[in-house]
């Protein structure tokens, strides 16, 4: 069984300001596939100035963590780097960075000044021994010194990390005169993971950046981030797009549907015509389904989803690349498959390289493209920006 | 009855065949009884080279570069008066 770290984030910037002073980043060490490292900075005061400061520290942190630098050492270059806040006499920003190498299943963190992350283990909020490590003095800095951990993680952990405006969300409120505090998120979380067991990474961040907004009545009084590492299960999806390249092969494609675990979804209506016929498997359209630039999707037994295939491709390519998770809204082929493929781990694509040449007529309304090359881009983001790991197979 | 396929594969449904998906709001009553209408994944025809999309199969007859829904409708009224 392969298992993975899931690592999901939310974040909402403060009222009226357009970016976040929060930030979060998450890398795969480059030596090591099994090292996921990830950093929540949360930089002084709010808007743009946070926002650089809280970029130039996640990103100093995540890149002496990756190369495994002494926490010491890393955390003093981190302070030198900072400009000091003249009045408060602090760092510009404060940060937690997480890494966990699951081949070994070990997770060590560093904390300097955020609130404490949440260690959950069946259903149990555990107290992990911290050490305090003591850095060097430096002139005009008063907090000199950073919580280290190290522990053994377990199938089915998560590690809860939040910015202090979650603590203090609905401060000031008649609710919430003192704010959300610790013990409040600690309780909404368990119990709503005594609610939803199998909660992802992604949905449990949402769930509870949800209720930090609802605290401060929609109107967050700071930057809001909450990020969430899941250790489980991998989830595996097949994504088979496009006939192959010589008609003798599509028995092993339609074999490969057959016997792959996961979740299956077959993209192109020749390739689906093919596994339909084969496996004597009808299909369906959904035609209640209107979208204005991609095709209906269908149904057909053994398989999650049938899309069109470089329409919806191409707009695939176009979601994954603007981030944007607008996805709940109107669903159709494309969002329906960017759903699939961020909420799934390991994915395999079955590429078929026969090229449709009534797709390169020049009298083509739209660019439809080469399916190996949208395919092509759609695997590198998958890879980068969302960090799943994914196996491609030409036919 | 008119049994009607819709090709919305891709060469078809960029060529105007995503306006076929209102077809039924356009029949009447009347029409719609006497209509099967069906849309399906491409039919193979653009591969083929004859005839340009979008196409339309009416009872088994393949009707090529139908301009839009209207066009659609005059074909499968022809057919029902047939
Ligand atoms: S897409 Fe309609 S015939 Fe091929």
């Amino acid at each position: 069984m392969e298992k993975i770290v899931e690592v999901d984030f939310c974040n909402v910037p403060k009222h009226l300001q357009k970016i976040s002073g929060d930030v979060f980043q998450k890398n795969i060490a480059s030596d090591n596939e099994n090292k996921v490292v990830c950093t929540l900075s949360d930089g002084l005061g709010s808007g743009v100035k946070a926002n650089v400061l809280a970029t130039l520290t996640a990103t100093m942190a995540q890149q002496f963590i990756m190369n495994n630098m002494d926490v010491r050492i890393a955390a003093n270059i981190i302070r030198s780097t900072l400009p000091i806040c003249s009045i408060r006499k602090i760092s510009y920003s404060t940060f937690t960075t997480v890494n966990i190498d699951s081949a070994i299943e070990l997770a060590k963190v560093i904390e300097f000044d955020n609130p404490p992350y949440f260690l959950v283990r069946n259903g149990k909020m555990l107290n992990i021994k911290k050490k305090l490590v003591k850095l060097e003095k430096q002139k005009n800095i008063t907090r000199n010194s950073l919580m280290y951990s190290e522990f053994k993680v377990e199938f089915g952990d998560r590690i809860i990390l939040f910015s202090d405006g979650v603590t203090q969300s609905g401060m000031g409120t008649k609710r919430l005169p003192l704010g959300w505090r610790l013990e409040g998120v600690k309780k909404f979380i368990l119990e709503l993971l005594e609610k939803e067991r199998d909660i992802s990474a992604r949905r449990l961040a949402s769930l509870v950046l949800k209720e930090a907004m609802k605290n401060d009545l929609f109107v967050p009084k700071d930057d809001t981030t909450c990020a969430v590492l899941y250790y489980r299960r991998a989830r595996e999806l097949l994504v088979i797009t496009g006939p192959p390249f010589d008609k003798s092969k599509d028995d092993y494609v339609v074999e490969r549907f057959k016997e792959f675990k996961g979740k299956k979804v077959i993209c192109g209506g020749t390739t689906a015509h093919i596994i339909s016929r084969k496996l004597c498997k009808p299909i369906k359209i959904n035609i209640s389904e209107r979208s204005a630039d991609v095709p209906p999707t269908s149904t057909m037994e053994g398989a999650e989803l049938v899309t069109e295939g470089i329409l919806t491709l191409n707009k695939v390519s176009n979601l994954l690349k603007s981030q944007e998770f607008k996805s709940d809204t109107s669903k159709d082929g494309a969002t329906k498959l960017f759903d699939m493929l961020l909420n799934n781990d390991c994915i395999h694509f079955l590429v078929g390289t026969a090229v449709n040449e009534a797709h390169q007529d020049p009298n083509m309304p739209v660019e439809l493209g080469l399916r190996r090359i949208t395919v092509e881009k759609i695997v590198r983001l998958l890879r980068e920006v969302y960090l799943k790991k994914v196996l491609v197979e030409y036919v | 009855m008119v049994e009607v396929k819709i090709c919305i594969g891709t060469a078809c449904y960029v060529m105007g065949g995503a306006n076929f998906l209102l077809i039924k709001e356009k029949l009447s009553d009347k029409e719609r009884k006497k209509v099967k209408l069906e849309f399906v994944p491409c039919l193979g025809y653009c591969k083929s080279g004859k005839g340009k999309p979008p196409f339309v199969l009416i009872n088994g007859k393949i009707y090529e570069k139908i301009v839009d829904v209207d066009a659609l409708i005059e074909i499968i009224r022809e057919n029902i008066e047939k």
